[in-house]
């Protein structure tokens, strides 16, 4: 993920999330670059994700909401960063997603996406609203996920991750160009035409390149049941 | 940009779930997924792949004390009420819940102007980007008068369905019409027709009667 190799490494902690017999254990790591700020992010693996949103909703749990905060604060920020707002504007919509994960807790069904994708949603519902004039409407009003499923779910769970894995895999087995394609889509805030321009690129070479790599995902998700 | 290139609803489902439509258009594919399963699923999926691209952005560093002055706001938050969550389509005259804040009072209260078998209303609180977001009626059997768009236009049917030169559309359906497109949409005759739009640039009526209807249906 691009971190600094070079500084002080040190494990800060591995703390028992959830149900301690079921043994998820979260290693908050600590990286420290040379003069920079500490740099922290963690190892938790989905399921501790998922317990870690279970204890926030049902108990309100404040040591589970920092574990939650030092995995996806620097994230958020970063997305933010990437489409142009300063450190200060970025740290704002920090709060402001992080407050969003703490009250809307309840809603997060790890049947349905991995948490990253929750928080990722929240944080492009925050990107459309800084561009309204009008007051932002609330995301309880329009989150496609308050619907019901499409179809029933078996085991949604082990369902929603094998999505997420194959989705990772199918990314990660992309051309480097077409990767790079798909994260200048999502994170970038340049109109196709702009993005055609600064890679040099006809426009239709942009477009078919991006229709390659979702066919490819779209076939990398074939075969699942739903 | 209306759109940011999108040509179909693939894209457009895309494009929302990137991040990268404007904020009416982004409300209009909202209400879209509220109402169609298929293209919630599609959705679900290349949210997912956000999710998956998210997780390895850059990170950046936050401030030390961002994590205490987050507390301290959870500290003065009250207490959540257990107010339910809303439901899809059970208030609120049929709608889908994206549109509720737009119409807080019901269809009835909201400033439609009026012209024989058509009504309109717009919300200007979304005309960002020299987009304009408003609804359509139209009565059963009825349809708006012959035009062309000098700007793509997005129309979503939230009740009854109406049909035009390409195709029928139905309760959650979206139609695509770009500058080329000379229509002339007509309800079912079996009910009323209510749409959500989505308009970029000047709509050029193209009927004998458009210039008489000019001044009123700015559609």
């Amino acid at each position: 993920m691009g971190h600094a190799t070079s500084g002080l490494v040190v494990v800060v902690r591995a703390t028992c999330a959830g149900d301690p017999s079921a043994g998820r254990c979260a290693f908050v790591l600590v990286f420290w670059r040379d003069g920079a700020e500490p740099h922290v992010t963690s190892e938790q693996s989905q399921s501790d994700r998922n317990a870690d949103m279970a204890a926030i909703a049902l108990h309100r749990d404040r040591a589970a909401f920092g574990r939650v905060f030092v995995s996806f604060a620097p994230r958020i920020k970063g997305y933010f960063r990437r489409l142009g707002a300063d450190d200060a504007a970025a740290e704002d919509l920090v709060q402001e997603v992080m407050l969003a994960v703490w009250s809307k807790a309840h809603q997060f069904d790890p049947t349905r996406a991995a948490l990253s994708t929750w928080i990722y949603s929240i944080a492009r519902n925050k990107r459309i609203d800084m561009l309204r004039r009008a007051p932002p409407v609330d995301a309880d009003w329009r989150d496609p996920t308050l619907q019901p499923p499409a179809a029933p779910q078996g085991d949604g769970v082990a369902e929603a991750r094998e999505i997420k894995e194959r989705i990772e895999r199918a990314v990660a087995r992309l051309p480097v160009e077409q990767a790079q394609l798909l994260r200048i889509f999502y994170f970038d805030d340049r109109t196709h035409t702009d993005i055609a321009s600064d890679l040099g690129l006809p426009l239709g070479t942009v477009k078919s390149r991006l229709r390659l790599a979702l066919g490819k995902l779209k076939s990398a998700l074939e075969g699942l049941a739903d | 940009m209306l759109v940011d290139g999108a040509r179909t609803l693939d894209e457009l489902i895309f494009a929302h779930a990137a991040g990268r439509l404007p904020p009416a258009v982004h409300l209009l594919v909202d209400a879209h997924l509220q109402l169609a399963p298929a293209s919630r699923d599609l959705h679900a999926r290349y949210e997912e792949l956000g999710g998956v691209l998210f997780e390895q952005i850059e990170p950046e560093a936050v401030s030390r004390d961002l994590f205490d002055r987050l507390q301290r706001r959870l500290d003065g938050e009250a207490t959540r009420s257990d107010v339910a969550a809303p439901h899809a389509c059970d208030g609120a005259d049929g709608l889908p819940v994206a549109l509720w804040p737009l119409v807080p009072q019901g269809l009835d209260a909201l400033p439609w102007r009026r012209f024989r078998h058509v009504a309109q209303v717009e919300f200007p609180g979304f005309a960002d980007d020299g987009l304009r977001l408003g609804m359509v009626a139209l009565k059963a059997g009825r349809g708006v008068p012959r035009h062309t768009h000098e700007g793509p236009e997005l129309t979503l049917v939230l009740r009854g369905a109406f049909v035009d030169a390409r195709d029928r559309y139905g309760r959650g359906d979206v139609a695509i019409a770009d500058p080329s497109v000379d229509h002339r949409p007509i309800a079912t005759p079996e009910e009323d027709c209510l749409c959500l739009t989505v308009t970029a640039g000047a709509i050029r009526l193209t009927g004998p009667l458009g210039r008489l209807l000019d001044p009123f249906v700015r559609l």
